[in-house]
């Protein structure tokens, strides 16, 4: 109840003037990402953290959560309308969303999908407000030996689940780390890996690295590819029939369930929960999904808004990002002055509650918008590539110039977008990399100020029953991935993480 | 791709090394516990470690992936890539000499025209309102980008 009585408080915070605009501009901008083929939630995110320079917290997190989910929305409609999938969620949506629109059911499945994502967005975020509080109040309890077994445990998931290779993506996860060690030491002061450069002694900006590594290599990558054909299909009749509508209804139920779970575990993405969806959906189906089945789109549209809003719940209770997209709006929170994690809900609720109310606020807004946007959304595809590219490229200059007001950083931006490049051309994967940017000062602090108490034991790790169980689980997802029989290479297969950036 | 894993585990073997000597110059552990040096020696260890392990890995025949990789672009893509590396360089050193509206006035100017290939006019266009345009919006945000020659 008392969870409930802190929701209304939020809302009446959320549907202020003042946020429910941040609320409606992340949401238009979000769309616009999820459109634009090339231009993925991270990097939009990324790209757009600099508009909200000038908000409170509060304001700027609204927006940029709302630009977040917002991409899940926007990706659809050019799934459906151009067989073209504006973000790598929407992948699976194509193949039933496009036959629908050869078929002139177009607008049925923009209309089903628009329900599915509102309906698994808003369940689960009301399962976000019962489960973030009690699990915040649980984690209150760790000590630094627990926390470092439990960042461990987020990292070690999210290498174990993303990529070909578990020593690769340890390999990538260490990269991030040692970028994490470049500056001054946060508890004696000495600096490391400065090269006696002063711009060097703060750190690296996250913001740039986010920014090169997911906006400017794929510019990079872009420029390979050869130019969109666009056509235009007519959208009509929004509204699913009452037969489709009951065949929906249990896809709708099925991919909030999972999307929900797959937000829990760190790792995940939401290319995954639609893909699974999809494939779930097979087994309940009476028409061959890929021939324009309305349980083709409802599924996993569903799941990747409802994956979408139980992702914030590790990142709000445990401080653990559970993509690399939640790992941009982790960056965004540290920028404003916030921690996420167990501290966040009892020091700032009032920002908390006003956050997550605003989830269901912006999925009403999507709710509204999605549909009398298409028309808006197809003419933006017709605007040629390289004008955008020039937009997005100036955007990220300014971007990382206003950070700091250093052209250092600009630079540490454009080095980063080569050195993504080259990582997607080789397939090394940037999820673990991003995550321990991140993580890795958290990760060194916990484990010294463990090592400080324990005067060098290492026996703090195994002493402490949760320690040891998180740590123990971090082993098994890595030692299990690294077996063929055991991981999900399928799933991997067709939802990469890199087709989630 | 075995070969691009082998060099690629080269370099990380050679980074992994770099952070394990540059870490032992600092303090390892001290009075208080781990010093600065500590968590770098794990890391630079652990990276050069598994650099051999996957250098291992990409070198005999049974557990390599052969797949082809497509790491050098075409002629026309590799045109269009170096031309665009060359001006975000370009991009580094004028901006703070010739100011941001000049300077990405050039930048928007060259990609549209040389690699977007698109009509002068709509190049002109998107070039002033990505350059002027961009400063005085973000100006009116209290956003103050580099000024050039005459507060240009």
């Amino acid at each position: 109840m008392e969870s409930l009585d802190q929701l209304v408080s939020g809302l009446g915070n959320a549907l202020t003037p003042e946020y429910l605009l941040f609320a409606l501009i992340g949401c238009v901008l979000g769309q616009l990402v999820g459109v634009l083929p090339g231009v993925g939630p991270t990097a939009g995110i990324a790209v757009l953290i600099p508009l909200t320079f000038q908000l409170d917290p509060t304001g700027a997190i609204i927006m940029l959560a709302a630009i977040y989910y917002g991409a899940m929305y926007g990706g659809t409609i050019t799934s459906v309308l151009l067989n073209t999938p504006g973000e790598a969620a929407s992948v699976v949506t194509t193949m039933d969303g496009y036959q629908m629109a050869l078929q002139g059911r177009g607008g049925v499945a923009l209309g089903i999908s628009a329900i599915g994502s509102f309906v698994g967005g808003t369940i689960a975020t009301f399962g976000l407000v019962l489960v973030a509080p009690p699990l915040s109040r649980f984690a209150l309890r760790f000590g630094p030996a627990e926390q470092f077994a439990l960042l461990i445990l987020g990292l070690s998931t999210l290498i174990g689940l993303t990529g070909r290779s578990v020593v690769l993506g340890l390999l990538m996860g260490i990269l991030g780390l040692m970028l994490g060690l470049i500056g001054l030491d946060p508890v004696i002061g000495a600096p490391r890996l400065t090269f006696g450069m002063v711009q060097l002694f703060d750190g690296i900006e996250f913001v740039t690295v986010a920014m090169g590594l997911f906006g400017i290599s794929e510019i990079l990558l872009n420029l390979e590819q050869p130019a969109m054909q666009i056509f235009e299909t007519k959208v009509a009749n929004l509204f699913p029939r009452r037969e489709e509508w009951r065949r929906a209804f249990g896809s709708i139920v099925r991919g909030t369930g999972l999307g929900f779970v797959l937000g829990l575990v760190p790792g995940t993405n939401s290319a995954i929960a639609s893909f699974l969806s999809y494939v779930v959906e097979r087994r309940f189906t009476k028409q061959p999904l890929g021939t324009g089945a309305i349980e083709g789109v409802a599924a996993p549209e569903t799941a990747n808004n409802a994956y979408t809003s139980a992702a914030l719940i590790p990142l709000f209770t445990l401080g653990i990002p559970s993509s690399p997209a939640i790992a941009v709006l982790m960056g965004a929170f540290i920028i404003n002055g916030l921690v996420p994690g167990p501290l966040l809900f009892r020091d700032n609720p009032t920002f908390v509650w006003t956050v997550i109310a605003s989830l269901y606020v912006g999925n009403a807004i999507l709710l509204l918008l999605n549909l009398p946007l298409v028309g808006l959304w197809v003419q933006v595809l017709k605007i040629p590539y390289p004008i955008l590219m020039v937009l997005i490229l100036v955007f990220s200059i300014v971007g990382s110039y206003s950070l700091n007001g250093s052209m250092f950083d600009v630079g540490t931006m454009f080095l980063f977008g080569v050195l993504g490049y080259f990582f997607k051309k080789l397939d090394l994967p940037m999820a673990p990399m991003i995550l321990a940017l991140v993580l890795g000062p958290l990760i060194e602090r916990s484990l010294r100020t463990s090592l400080e108490i324990s005067g060098g034991e290492l026996s703090i790790f195994y002493t402490s029953p949760i320690a040891v169980t998180l740590l123990g689980i971090a082993a098994i997802v890595l030692v299990s991935s690294a077996l063929p029989i055991l991981s999900l290479r399928r799933a991997r297969a067709a939802a990469s993480e890199d087709a989630e950036i | 791709m075995a070969r691009a894993y082998q060099v690629v585990s080269v370099l990380f073997l050679l980074l992994g090394l770099f952070v394990l000597y540059e870490s032992l110059q600092l303090r390892y552990f001290t009075m208080l516990g781990p010093g600065s040096g500590f968590f770098g020696v794990w890391l630079g260890s652990l990276m050069a470690a598994l650099a051999v392990l996957f250098f291992v890995r990409n070198s005999v025949p049974q557990w390599r992936r052969d797949e082809p990789i497509d790491l050098i672009p075409g002629s026309l893509a590799g045109f269009r890539l170096a031309v665009t590396l060359a001006l975000l360089a370009l991009t580094v050193v004028l901006l703070p000499i010739l100011g941001f509206r000049l300077t990405v006035l050039g930048l928007a100017l060259i990609l549209l025209t040389v690699v977007g290939r698109q009509r002068w006019w709509v190049a002109v266009l998107v070039s002033l309102a990505a350059s002027f345009g961009t400063y005085y919006v973000f100006s009116l945000l209290s956003v103050f980008l580099p000024t050039g020659p005459n507060g240009i």
